[in-house]
């Protein structure tokens, strides 16, 4: 069991890091969309009417869409967002103002909810959906490693609360390693079993298949409800909005929906897709409602779901939090930080076990897994910050080599990201304190930019309702420029304590 | 080259393995306990992630290989019978 | 919540203290008796078992329960980092 936690844990560790990362950063990726989309730092209108969206619907009927998502405007997420696949076959994203429905210049970014929270279940990679396996994976590993971590961690209780700072670095790498992985070892568990559960379909379908045989969609009419029609071929006028969303909310009783989709915009024979928004929930329920476009009549809603798929919706939504839950989400956010420092400190502790054998033995082993530690924990980071730096240095519009905006914010992230490795190789243990002071820095940088590039500083972020997103993020990057200052002045206070000791023991 | 094998077969055998397990729990609760098809579906692929890590931590843990591929070539022959028995019943 | 929050980390406290190893930390050259311990270790109990019940109290079953998983966590780190730094806080006399 030893030998499967700790070789498991150095192979996968930063995979396992960079996904926990992003994961954690994701419980504010709407926040974090706010912060790069100054155009959408928006009031929620006060009474706010379904035909607003009739503009975003209008420019997906102009572009001859098949169809288009409509999101509804919320708390977190206060503008109408139009997903729609336009006259170039793509599919793009709009934002519309939440009051009066004009269209708002495009951010050229993909921010938080289309980088970031992708990155975390997919690494972004799109070739035959390799990254979902990848991180499924990881996931399955995740707990393996929780499994063995348990098992050959005999002392659990007698050292539950020991953090010993003052010992040597292995040691105190150790018992950090430790105090995470225990006593937040139900948070590790849960957020890896649910984020699997989410998506069985994908990741255990024989199940499905054996069971429906050759007609695997009918799974998803059966379980949830879908409904489908083809088009009519004859024009006809979409009713209003607010004619549908009351016709679907005569079918859950009250909440209001959180998207609506409407399928062949402009048929006779178009209809609406809305669903609940769960946000008063833990569950992340499917309750669906599909409505005739041209008659505003109800066509099908989802029955009432049956005990498993309760339970898949209910773990999934512990792991989605759309749950309106603002003490909630700050704590998933803290596990997930405990969930890194986890994932940190057991590859440090494989290096700093192995670092002086290593060294006398003349293998390359612990250096290597030190640099690629490096840029993993403090790089990823690292990249994160160049990111969101990039975002606010780069003006609206602006491409480079025929790259556009948002593609050279993700360009400069994997750039950066190689940097990082290539810097952690070349100065070896010292890299940790050199990537510390970029972390500070740019995370300053970061809040400067903003402030001065959209006039919303931290105190006018504070005053006005709207900006508490922006006003949180700058927060959080200010206590982490200060942490990992912190950090930084630590270690290099250790290495010198340590260059000290060594020297006398020259002598 | 043993790592390789254990790992193999932990990570790709009990994958393999699990899906043919999940498959024939599923026809059989359809076909047997009268459970919707929908429900068996889903129970099955959520038991079929703890099934998966039972797997892959006694590949990890059983010192003898051989008994692991053994057992689980076994049970995965037997789902794959039942799922193919099953699948003859009219439904 | 604020008082939820309080029981917690009382009660994780008291846990904490009950073990010799960690009451030799708080209390320095302190002597933990067995019936102290065994007292200290129900107290903590009991105050993190009444944390639950405040909780989905005020916040129903699901949310509460939710919530008091995440704190248990929480709450028991920031008592470990606090024994950490705590002998550094009050240094021998």
């Amino acid at each position: 069991m030893n030998w499967l936690h700790t070789w498991s844990g150095v192979v996968l560790g930063s995979l396992l890091f960079a996904i926990f990362w992003m994961g954690t950063l994701s419980v504010f990726d709407k926040e974090i969309d706010r912060w790069m989309m100054p155009a959408s730092r928006l009031a929620l209108p006060a009474e706010f009417s379904y035909e607003t969206m009739r503009p975003a619907y209008q420019a997906a009927l102009a572009a001859k869409s098949p169809s288009v998502l409509l999101l509804v405007p919320n708390e977190r997420n206060p503008v109408i967002t139009a997903l729609w696949r336009g006259t170039d076959g793509a599919f793009a994203q709009h934002m519309f103002d939440p009051t009066t429905g004009a269209e708002l210049p495009d951010q050229g970014t993909l921010g938080g909810s289309r980088f970031i929270y992708p990155f975390h279940y997919s690494l972004n990679l799109k070739v035959l959906g390799l990254g979902y396996w990848i991180v499924g994976l990881c996931g399955m590993m995740m707990m393996v490693l929780c499994v063995s971590g348990v098992v050959i961690h005999r002392k659990i209780f007698a050292d539950f609360f020991t953090f010993r700072p003052e010992r040597k670095m292995r040691r105190a790498t150790l018992d950090l390693h430790n105090v995470a992985g225990v006593l937040g070892l139900p948070f590790h568990v849960v957020i890896s079993v649910s984020g699997l559960v989410i998506l069985f379909s994908l990741y255990f379908p024989s199940s499905i298949w054996a069971v429906y045989r050759q007609d695997v969609r009918l799974f998803g009419r059966e379980a949830y409800g879908s409904y489908v029609r083809p088009p009519a071929r004859r024009p006809a006028d979409l009713v209003s909005f607010d004619t549908i969303v009351a016709k679907a909310k005569s079918v859950w009783g009250q909440g209001e929906p959180n998207y609506l989709y409407v399928f062949h915009p402009g048929d006779a024979a178009a209809y609406v897709q809305a669903n609940r928004s769960s946000e008063d929930v833990v569950s992340n329920i499917s309750h669906m409602a599909y409505v005739d476009g041209a008659t505003g009549e109800l066509l099908s809603a989802s029955k009432p779901e049956k005990p498993a798929a309760v339970t898949q919706r209910f773990i999934a939504g512990l792991h989605f939090i759309q749950f309106k839950h603002w003490t909630l989400r700050w704590l998933y956010f803290v596990l997930g930080l405990a969930g890194c420092v986890l994932i940190a400190t057991g590859l440090l502790f494989w290096v700093e076990s192995r670092r002086e054998r290593h060294r006398k033995l003349g293998r390359s082993g612990a250096r290597v897994v030190e640099a690629v530690t490096v840029a993993s924990v403090t790089g990823v980071l690292i990249a994160t910050l160049a990111f969101m730096v990039t975002n606010r240095a780069l003006p609206l519009g602006a491409s480079a080599f025929g790259v556009e905006r948002g593609a050279i914010e993700v360009v400069g992230f994997h750039l950066v990201w190689l940097l990082t490795l290539l810097h952690a190789w070349s100065s070896g243990g010292r890299a940790w304190i050199g990537q510390c002071w970029t972390i500070s820095a740019l995370a300053v940088a970061a809040v400067l930019l903003n402030a001065v590039t959209t006039g919303d500083h931290l105190i006018r972020a504070i005053v006005h309702r709207q900006l508490w997103p922006v006003a949180g993020i700058d927060a959080t990057l200010l206590i982490a420029a200060v942490v990992a200052a912190c950090a930084a002045l630590r270690l290099a206070r250790s290495r010198r304590v340590a260059a000290v000791s060594l020297q006398e023991a020259g002598a | 080259m043993k790592i390789f094998a254990r790992t193999a077969l932990a990570i790709v055998g009990g994958y393999v393995g699990t899906s043919a397990i999940i498959a024939a729990l599923a026809m059989i609760a359809v076909a047997m306990v009268g459970m919707e098809r929908s429900e068996a579906a889903t129970l099955g692929a959520m038991l079929g992630f703890v099934i998966y890590l039972g797997v892959m931590i006694w590949s990890f843990a059983e010192p003898a290989l051989i008994r692991v591929t053994l057992w689980l070539g076994a049970v995965t022959a037997l789902s794959l019978t039942l799922v193919l028995l099953l699948s003859r019943l009219p439904s | 919540m604020m008082i939820a929050m309080a029981l917690l980390f009382a009660g994780w406290s008291l846990l904490a203290g009950s073990q010799p190893k960690q009451f030799g930390r708080i209390v320095r050259h302190g002597h933990l008796s067995k019936s102290t311990g065994i007292a200290m270790r129900w107290a903590g109990a009991v105050l993190l078992l009444a944390s639950l019940a405040i909780l989905v109290q005020s916040e129903g079953p699901s949310f509460g329960a939710l919530v008091w998983a995440c704190l248990l966590s929480i709450s028991a780190m920031a008592v470990a980092l606090i024994l950490a730094w705590l002998p550094r806080i009050t240094p021998a006399t």
